[in-house]
């Protein structure tokens, strides 16, 4: 267990890929080999697939048992419990910046390696999205080949939907959310690290798709299309099937923690309204990504068994698939999107000194998106030809959760409303944001709409919609929140002079690129193109510039968070002077968070009331401190 | 950033954990219920559509009822062993919850190989190029698989139950810990009920065939 860490990891995940493509290529190949006639076609396809699926399998199992994921499972088995000693080596104890690299469940170690390997996705995603505005440039470019392109924005959707789903709950549900409920660490630490580790494990795999054939289908990747293409595929659907067991154990983990433990008098009243985001994302993909990875595994049956789910000749369909995805897919706008507007409320009363405007009414929002989230997906297949009947109740569904996402723009607007705004960058956040989802919110009741989405779905509309949506308002959000929570997270400010630079370049470009994309998506171009008629020639171009706009204003971004972490100016434990829990302890915060757990005696808002908290005056609490 | 400093870990009492650990499994469970639901979805709805007639292609043999309801029936016998055996450790009785914990390995095992032996006794005719003919087949085998899945999970868990509870880990404090097992074995029982049901019941397509993709 002492040993283990990600040299480990990759060194058994090498050992394990290895091993299984020969064990693979023996059992499913060799008896074929061994039979005078010359294998159909069909068979060596499927054998490829099979040997494609067992070699990642090999990568992930290996990495997993070289991190030391499979120690605890194991001595638990064998009735060998850990040690306090051990379990304190797995926290991370003493372990300096090594625990970083290996299999560690102090959540606060956790958070971070979410927080990195989140970047490194954003970064990856987008450097893609650069590459396909570069071929978008010009209508006849050939910049990327068409089949690059398909694939580049495959895996610029995947990529970006893998990221923008973990950069809140991951770092912040991590590292923040147990300190702010008084917690000493998650319900299930290892759990917790397992959940990191799965993710790690598959981010090669995933990366490894271009270099494997490519996926031609974009990120929803739709079948019947999916079952007939390259390798490439193989290694999408084995990155969504591990990053949902990841999700599901993560899901249970954090859940359990908002729910279970809480710190004495921290009533749901009294909770912060971030734990109610953190949880609803979390909450809502553990009944919603099972059936994209139930998705996923029958289109893994298709190509490697031999079996017809989607295949139409053998009895199979499309619109399974479809439903299938899009029961997550929906959701998972939600899952993206909750979280983040939770943040911006959450440090929206910090900098306006105000007590959030109606907490209630924001709990009543979110409950509200959750629970119409799921009933909604269809409006995704309105020109599919499936249940035309349906389409009307789906309609009216998917209008209606514009009200409760309605009601989260009204608690933000009078929580600001004749306060002293501190306008510092997270606030800025929360302006951008505004402006942001307004857009990418009504746009969306445009599509919601049967008549509308006829003409505009599949064009670059809906691009523009849900880039709004999860750009403009989510990925804004997340900006905010880790201004906001750098301080806690790391023990430095943020450079926000140079960082106010980059966040509003990346904005203005972002709205450059998008506004363009509405343009020429309202005058009919298709997603999804390699090339495009001349007429939409403008449109593009001004999309591509702004998108080298938000790259600038996101490198600047990037380089602050990066300077600033390494040699930015030391924060105090609460520079901010906020209420909630997590700035009352000392920064760097210890190890258990707390050595005496605080009781609560007053909702996390009360700015601007006369109050005998700590807040104020910057010290840790004391044994048995009321906060 | 966290600092060093001399620490000692903090222990919740049992009653806590346990009720916490109660709790989180349980959420497992249901994502793994959503999981089932995609499957059991999956094989009705192509049940009902029926595209192209390829359901059930002609000349194809269902499978045998007999042989799912053997390995659910194991199943059930395994659930009530354990259950009952932990219900006994929470009286303080803990010899009778070791063999209940030994007993129901052996049930989870013996109902794994059966279904094992089903999947191999399938009489699914692989097309020429391998495929599976129609979707009747290829969703038996999904659901037949993921059972088995379940019977591997549970196995592991139940040996792991055994071998702590013969080296004297689990007492009546403790107690909550083989009733979460308990929750576990119950869901994939229920699981393996409902797809037996369904797989017994609902076989051949109500609907004539369609054109649907």
């Amino acid at each position: 267990m002492r040993r283990l860490n990600i040299i480990t990891a990759i060194v058994f995940g090498l050992i394990g890929t290895i091993a299984a493509h020969y064990l693979a290529t023996i059992i499913f190949v060799m008896p074929v080999l061994e039979g005078d006639a010359e294998a159909p076609s069909g068979l060596v396809w499927l054998l490829e697939n099979r040997i494609a699926f067992t070699t990642m399998f090999g990568w992930v199992v290996g990495f997993m048992i070289g991190i030391g994921a499979f120690s605890g499972p194991v001595r638990w088995v064998l009735g060998k419990d850990l040690t306090d000693e051990e379990a304190l080596f797995l926290a991370g104890k003493d372990q300096g910046i090594g625990r970083y690299f290996r299999f560690t469940t102090d959540h606060k170690v956790v958070g971070i390696q979410y927080l990195v390997i989140t970047m490194v996705l954003l970064g990856v995603g987008g450097t893609l999205a650069m590459l396909i505005r570069t071929n978008l440039m010009t209508p006849d470019s050939a910049f990327l080949g068409p089949t690059t392109y398909n694939t580049l924005v495959g895996m610029h959707g995947i990529i970006m939907i893998v990221a923008t789903i973990i950069m809140i709950t991951g770092p912040f549900g991590n590292f923040i959310l147990p300190i702010m409920i008084g917690a000493r660490d998650m319900a299930f630490p290892r759990l917790n690290a397992l959940s990191f580790w799965l993710i790690a494990s598959v981010v090669p795999v995933l990366l490894s798709v271009p270099f494997i054939g490519g996926m031609p289908t974009g990120w929803t990747a739709y079948n019947p299309l999916a079952d007939q293409a390259p390798i490439g595929m193989d290694g999408f659907a084995f990155t969504i099937i591990v990053f949902a067991i990841s999700s599901a154990v993560a899901g249970a983990n954090i859940t359990t923690t908002a729910v279970k433990m809480r710190t004495r008098g921290m009533t749901w009243t009294r909770t912060p309204i971030f734990v109610f985001g953190v949880v609803a994302s979390v909450g809502l993909a553990i009944p919603a990504f099972p059936t994209f990875m139930a998705a996923q595994v029958l289109s893994g049956l298709d190509r490697g068994v031999g079996t017809t789910f989607y295949d139409a000749s053998g009895g199979g369909s499309g619109w399974l698939y479809a439903n299938l995805f899009w029961l997550m897919g929906h959701p998972e706008v939600y899952v993206i999107l909750i979280p983040a507007l939770a943040a911006l409320l959450e440090l929206t009363p910090v900098f306006t000194r105000r007590p959030l405007f109606s907490f209630k009414a924001a709990v009543v929002a979110i409950s509200g998106i959750v629970g119409l989230s799921i009933l909604v997906w269809a409006h995704h297949m309105y020109i599919s030809g499936w249940a035309p009947k349906l389409g009307g109740p789906f309609m009216l569904t998917t209008e209606i959760i514009s009200i409760p996402t309605g009601l989260l723009f009204l608690v933000f607007i009078g929580t600001m409303w004749r306060g002293r705004i501190w306008t510092r960058l997270p606030m800025m956040a929360v302006y951008a944001m505004l402006w942001n989802f307004v857009i990418g919110g009504i746009t969306g009741v445009y599509l919601s709409d049967i008549p509308a989405d006829e003409a505009m779905h599949g064009s670059m509309f809906v691009t523009a919609h849900f880039h709004y949506t999860l750009m403009g308002a989510a990925l804004t959000g997340t900006m905010g929140a880790l201004v906001y929570w750098f301080p806690k997270m790391t023990g430095r400010m943020f450079d926000e002079r140079l960082g106010k630079w980059g966040f509003w370049i990346a904005q203005v470009g972002f709205n450059v690129t998008f506004l363009g994309m509405f343009m020429v998506g309202f005058a009919g171009q298709p997603r999804r193109v390699f090339n495009y008629s001349e007429v939409f020639a403008t449109g593009n171009f001004i999309s591509t510039m702004g998108a080298y706009t938000i790259g600038i204003g996101m490198l600047i971004f990037m380089y602050v968070v990066i300077s600033s972490w390494s040699r930015g100016a030391i924060a105090s434990s609460n520079p901010w002077k906020a209420k909630t829990l997590e700035w009352q302890v000392p920064t760097p915060v210890p190890l258990e968070n707390f050595d005496v757990l605080p009781i609560i005696t007053s909702d996390p808002y009360g700015y601007g009331r006369p109050s005998p908290d700590l807040a104020a005056t910057d010290q840790a609490p004391k044994e048995g401190a009321s906060l | 950033m966290t600092m060093t400093t001399e620490v000692h870990l903090h222990h919740d009492d049992p009653d806590t954990v346990g009720s916490r650990e109660r709790f989180g499994v349980a959420l497992l469970i249901v994502a793994d219920i959503a999981f089932v639901f995609s499957l059991v979805f999956t094989y009705t709805y192509l049940r009902f559509l029926n595209t192209d007639g390829a359901w059930m292609p002609e000349g194809m043999v269902a499978a045998a009822p007999g042989e799912t309801w053997l390995v659910t029936g194991a199943m059930i016998l395994g659930l009530v062993v354990f259950a009952l055996g932990a219900r006994d450790l929470k009286a303080g009785k803990q010899p009778k919850f070791r063999r209940a914990a030994w007993i129901a390995l052996v049930l989870s095992i013996i109902a794994l190989v059966l279904q094992i032996q089903q999947m191999r006794n399938f009489n699914f005719s692989l097309g020429e190029k391998g495929y599976f003919a129609g979707t009747y087949s290829s969703s038996m085998m999904t659901l037949a698989g993921a059972n088995a899945f379940h019977l591997t999970l549970t196995a592991i868990i139940t040996l792991g139950m055994a071998n702590r509870a013969r080296l004297g880990k689990y007492n009546e404090p403790t107690s909550w810990q083989p009733r979460l097992a308990t929750y576990w074995w119950l869901w994939v029982t229920i699981s393996a009920v409902v797809v037996g049901l369904m797989t017994t019941f609902l076989v051949a397509s109500p609907s004539l065939p369609s054109m649907g993709t």
